[in-house]
């Protein structure tokens, strides 16, 4: 379980992470939602051990992550960026295999892990194409595979963590659908517990099973998904929300615009 | 395609050696200079004397600065992350360069011994590196035009201040510190590669165990921090290395610029960009193309010799040009 209490962080003089308490549980999916520049990218910087809070803390199985040496700490969490850029000309396998580089699981077992976790993110038919010839979507795809592969190779006992930051923005809708039912497929059958970055509430809606929603670095909202009301909606984005509930009991919510 | 590409180039490079040795004012027959390992003695003393003494010294310095020059490049572009970086553009060669020059005329004879020079460049070379990584970063990030300006500015840094050195020096000083700045394996002889070589190959080895972890940090370092390496850590081991081996390169050899910026980018045009191949791969066509361009300088002119940095310079120059439109 990653626990964060009262997280506090400066960058450059603006506090863009403000007294924030988390929790990401093992079998979960929490949405980080948000308006432009709320925070929440830096709060998945924070939840990865990749920026210091101020103040406050994060906890892997009850250790602060400032505690965690990289590298153990990358058998149990990865993360997919909202783009990375690459420097050289590497093969989409090659990137995927980089997943688990620094702690290569047996050889026998890499093809397998490589083809599984390319499968989930459905980029197989690439395998051997060059990163800088594919789409901005089959790159972040590319990444997502890399983050499955990672968390593939090194699973242990202990429930592991998947972040990722906006991993649909450059994705077709039915690659948005695709990506976001494999991390819940995941979550499922290994017990692990996944935290994104959304802007699309009604993909929130459909594979989220709790919400963070942040409001100029501070939290507006915490709870289960279906706990989220239209009112603290247009409170934090300044637009009229209709909150609908679906005949399978699903809450959607449309935004109405200006 | 790997396998293939590493037997011609061992290929390559054995036929480079075996010209470098026999060609030159004084030309050896090929078949004594093949005989030569076996039976030294059927040799006539002249030959062995210029092949033992002058062609051998002169070979192996040539092989280990190409090399060393070529892995550096592969290893600073890793840790750049830009295709652009190379020990002669972002000031480490300048820096090395200072550093020797201010050795040579502030160290006076008695401390110029075997290691000074050396470690001289090797300082040099750090205090560059480091001041292009530091003044190259924008929020936390290698930016490539701060980094390229940052270079820029430290070479001709470094250039005025071997200006200076050069102005105060005397005759036998400035005599030396023009071979520096020009670039040439003229000055090699067992004594100058006592000191230099087993650091360049502590530096070649070193950057080859870190091809992996070279791979890894070519996804940025956030991404690599999120894969279990630490960054910071992985600047720091692979700045040092190529400092000490570029510093040892330049204290024997002088500045011979552009083999670390060409070589590696034609390995990654033709075998990929994984650092396990490109590494080694690269070390064997910087020692081809060095010794080569060597073989070649002092041929064009004989029985005077071009420097052959300056010859690199002359061919890489383009080639750098030709990148820079693509």
């Amino acid at each position: 379980m990653i626990d964060a209490r009262a997280l506090t962080l400066t960058l450059g003089g603006t506090v863009v992470v403000d007294a924030v308490d988390a929790r990401l549980s093992p079998g979960r999916i929490t949405a980080i939602l948000g308006p432009n520049g709320a925070g929440k990218s830096s709060l998945l910087g924070l939840l990865a051990g990749e920026f210091r809070p101020q103040s406050g803390t994060v906890s892997l199985d009850g250790v602060c992550l400032s505690r965690w040496n990289a590298r153990d700490l990358a058998c149990r969490r990865a993360v997919v960026p909202q783009s990375a850029q690459l420097a050289f000309p590497f093969t989409v396998e090659e990137v995927v295999r980089m997943g688990f580089a620094l702690r290569p699981p047996p050889p026998d077992r890499r093809a397998a892990i490589v083809a599984r976790a390319m499968e989930a993110a459905d980029i197989g038919h690439l395998a051997q194409r060059s990163m800088p010839t594919l789409s901005g979507g089959e790159r972040q795809r590319t990444h997502f595979a890399r983050a499955l592969a990672q968390l593939a190779a090194n699973a242990g006992p202990r429930p592991a963590c998947l972040l990722l930051d906006e991993p649909t923005a450059s994705l077709d809708p039915a690659h948005q659908h695709g990506l976001l039912a494999a991390v819940r497929a995941w979550v499922r059958d290994k017990g692990g517990m996944a935290a994104i970055v959304l802007h699309d509430l009604a993909l929130a809606a459909h594979y989220a099973d709790d919400m963070l929603l942040l409001d100029r670095g501070r939290v507006a909202a915490l709870g289960a998904m279906q706990s989220l009301d239209a009112q603290v909606l247009e409170q934090v984005y300044g637009i009229g929300f209709d909150r609908l509930t679906d005949e399978c009991g699903r809450v959607r919510f449309l935004a109405r615009g200006l | 395609m790997i396998r293939p590409a590493f037997v011609l180039l061992a290929l390559a490079l054995a036929a480079t050696a075996l010209a470098a040795l026999a060609l030159g004012s004084a030309a050896i027959p090929l078949a004594s200079v093949a005989q030569w390992p076996f039976s030294p003695e059927t040799l006539s003393p002249r030959d062995r004397l210029i092949l033992e003494n002058i062609r051998l010294p002169r070979l192996v310095l040539g092989l280990a600065v190409g090399a060393m020059l070529a892995a550096a490049g592969a290893a600073l572009q890793g840790i750049f992350r830009n295709p652009l970086a190379d020990p002669g553009l972002i000031g480490v060669s300048g820096g090395a360069a200072l550093g020797a020059a201010a050795m040579i005329v502030l160290g006076g004879d008695h401390l110029v011994g075997p290691l000074a020079l050396p470690l001289a460049a090797f300082a040099g070379a750090v205090t560059a590196t480091l001041a292009v990584y530091g003044l190259g970063r924008r929020h936390g990030m290698v930016s490539p035009p701060s980094m390229l300006l940052a270079g820029i500015a430290i070479n001709a840094l470094a250039g005025a201040g071997i200006g200076v050195f050069s102005y105060v020096g005397d005759d036998v000083q400035l005599r030396q510190l023009t071979f520096w700045t020009m670039g040439s394996l003229g000055a090699a002889g067992w004594n100058t590669l006592a000191p230099s070589l087993p650091l360049m190959l502590i530096a070649m080895t070193g950057l080859a165990l870190l091809a992996t972890r070279l791979d890894v940090f070519s996804l940025g370092e956030r991404e690599a921090f999120h894969l279990g390496l630490d960054p910071r850590m992985m600047v720091r081991l692979t700045v040092g290395l190529t400092c000490l081996g570029v510093g040892a390169a330049v204290a024997a050899a002088g500045p011979v610029g552009f083999i670390g910026l060409v070589v590696p980018h034609l390995i990654r045009l033709s075998l990929g960009a994984g650092h396990a191949v490109l590494l080694p791969a690269a070390m064997l066509a910087g020692a081809i193309l060095l010794v080569g361009a060597d073989t070649a300088a002092r041929l064009v002119a004989a029985p005077a010799e071009l420097p052959v940095g300056l010859l690199c310079s002359l061919v890489g120059a383009p080639f750098f040009l030709w990148l820079l439109r693509r």
